[in-house]
């Protein structure tokens, strides 16, 4: 399996199914997508977690850092001591590069399924030329999917803390956030 | 239900913008042009972006190079967006490839304007990651939010609106390298006694004020309080000290940075939080929270310009390259403690200084020093 011609001939019976459940191929379309969007938003969820625990010491250094000098910042504001605040700003500023670029990556984690289905859809869909939109016309797979993936992905978040395994597979992070006082507002 | 409303109108706009029925045609035209210029064999095989005879991406090379990248963004940060674009522009010959059509043929700019967008794909990314972040933790300061939002929206809608399918590979490439250059400069400038003294001063004055037993203060005028806000100067109390910043220079901050960003296809986060907490002096939690909201909503707006004007994308190219971002960062937090701060800083300086140098003149002057 070299090109991505042959990645997409493993991902085809994978996906196709799903658009062939109905006989209307707009309401097939529909009903893929939403397929494909939440097999993307499972499968980047599970390794979202996974590269968590991976590098969860890394990432737990690192946002210590950044809180501890953010903290002491609001401490010299609190006390008026802004030569204070400015020098303990430059070292949160520091940690919170660090933090951004390995944030980034754990990103990377949750939407890289994303981009295999649209290459996928890209090549199944991208030339159906009675593939279209209201008002619009004939309109690309991309279209449809990412709104259908955005809804897929929040209504995922809205149910996923009440699926004991989501509790399970994620524990360790949600117990990493309480600690680091990541819920709510701590200092301002 | 407020998120989902959110989320659905960004949605809808994405809707909107994601509008491009003339994608398809765009680069089968261009193709057509560059059949018709006898650059194009329309019997070989399907290449990049479906071009008969271009490059076959594998997806393991695409993995590889992104490992590398993803090392880089887990050690050192900002570069990693740089090694992104040599790969697509470099080690994948894309480039080579972009120029082998000419300057006048459409084909050069549509795949320069691919490899432009897919870098935004691989840095934006963090902003979006950062910007959840930060909102769930409510420290996103909307006032200044909007001021960037106004300025990131404008430039990265206009610089692809004027530039796509406008800018061949030889400018881009120019303009790329003049941007690494001045980046190996300013990590040169890090690596300086000056440089150094600026992050000892700060580590000092932290230490000091931690051991000057202050403990407590008044903390009850706490947050962001705005005093007076006039078109020239916004007044606030941030924990009942008093800042202001002139609510133009977001704006116009965020415009230029938000068009470099747009135009060379990387973040921008990394350039405007140092920007905000020097000129805004708001607490870096604050600015970094607003600043990855305005570098997301510019990234956004950028990508599905470039869409707009019918640019076409690897999907699944990119989708390798994240894998390949992930794999990457699980390997630099295990080797930086082996690596000290100042040899990595002198290796990218070294890469910068190189690849700065080489695209320009490569870019602007047609001069290849090293390679083909």
């Amino acid at each position: 399996m070299n090109s991505f011609a042959d990645l997409n001939a493993v991902l085809d019976p994978v996906f196709i199914w799903a658009f062939r459940l109905v006989r209307d191929p707009q309401a097939g379309f529909f009903l893929g997508c939403a397929y494909v969007a939440l097999c993307a938003v499972i499968v980047g969820d599970v390794a979202m977690s996974l590269a968590y625990r991976i590098n969860r010491k890394a990432f737990l250094a690192h946002q210590r850092e950044m809180l501890r000098h953010n903290d002491m910042s609001f401490q010299a504001l609190a006390c008026k001591d802004k030569e204070a605040f400015k020098a303990c700003n430059t070292l949160a500023n520091d940690a919170f590069g660090r933090n951004f670029f390995l944030g980034a990556t754990l990103f990377c984690a949750s939407i890289w399924p994303v981009a295999l289905a649209l290459g996928w859809l890209d090549q199944r869909f991208g030339r159906v030329d009675d593939l279209i939109a209201p008002f619009i016309g004939q309109v690309r797979p991309e279209f449809w999917f990412i709104p259908i993936y955005i809804i897929v992905r929040v209504a995922f978040s809205k149910i996923k803390h009440g699926v004991p395994l989501y509790r399970r597979i994620h524990a360790t992070a949600l117990a990493d956030e309480d600690s680091l006082r990541m819920r709510g507002v701590e200092t301002a | 239900m407020k998120t989902l409303a959110l989320v659905l109108v960004l949605a809808a706009a994405m809707c909107a913008l994601l509008h491009e029925p003339a994608m398809a045609d765009k680069l089968a035209d261009a193709i057509g042009e560059a059949t018709a210029a006898g650059k194009v064999d329309p019997a070989q095989p399907a290449g990049f972006l479906g071009i008969p005879g271009g490059p076959h991406l594998a997806w393991w090379a695409g993995l590889l190079w992104a490992v590398w990248v993803g090392w880089i963004f887990s050690t050192v940060g900002a570069f990693g967006g740089i090694m992104a674009a040599i790969g697509h522009m470099t080690v994948f010959g894309l480039g080579g490839y972009a120029k082998s059509f000419g300057k006048g043929l459409k084909l050069n700019k549509i795949v320069t304007d691919s490899i432009r967008t897919s870098n935004q794909y691989l840095v934006g990314t963090s902003a979006g990651f950062s910007t959840y972040n930060y909102w769930k933790m409510g420290r996103l300061v909307l006032p200044l939010g909007l001021a960037l939002g106004i300025g990131t929206i404008v430039s990265s809608y206009l610089v692809p609106m004027l530039t796509a399918g406008k800018i061949n590979l030889s400018s881009y490439q120019g303009y790329f390298g003049l941007f690494v250059l001045v980046l190996g400069a300013y990590l040169i400038y890090e690596v300086t006694p000056a440089g150094k003294a600026k992050k000892k001063a700060a580590s000092a004055a932290a230490k000091a004020f931690q051991e000057s037993v202050k403990k407590g203060g008044d903390l009850t005028e706490q947050g962001v309080k705005i005093k007076s806000f006039t078109f020239s100067k916004c007044v606030f109390t941030f924990f009942g000290v008093e800042f202001s910043f002139n609510p133009i220079v977001p704006v116009l901050g965020a415009f230029v940075i938000g068009a470099i960003a747009s135009f060379l296809g990387v973040g921008g986060g990394f350039l405007l939080v140092p920007f905000l907490t020097s000129v805004a002096g708001l607490p870096m939690y604050l600015v970094a929270g607003t600043s990855a909201m305005g570098v997301f909503v510019g990234m956004v707006t950028s990508i599905f310009s470039y869409m707009m004007q019918g640019t076409p994308i690897a999907w699944s190219f990119i989708g390798a390259e994240m894998v390949g971002i992930l794999l990457g960062s699980f390997i630099g937090p295990r080797t930086s403690k082996y690596i000290p701060d100042t040899v990595l800083k002198v290796i990218f300086i070294v890469l910068a200084l190189y690849t700065g140098i080489d695209y320009i003149l490569r870019g602007f002057y047609g001069i290849v020093i090293i390679g083909s």
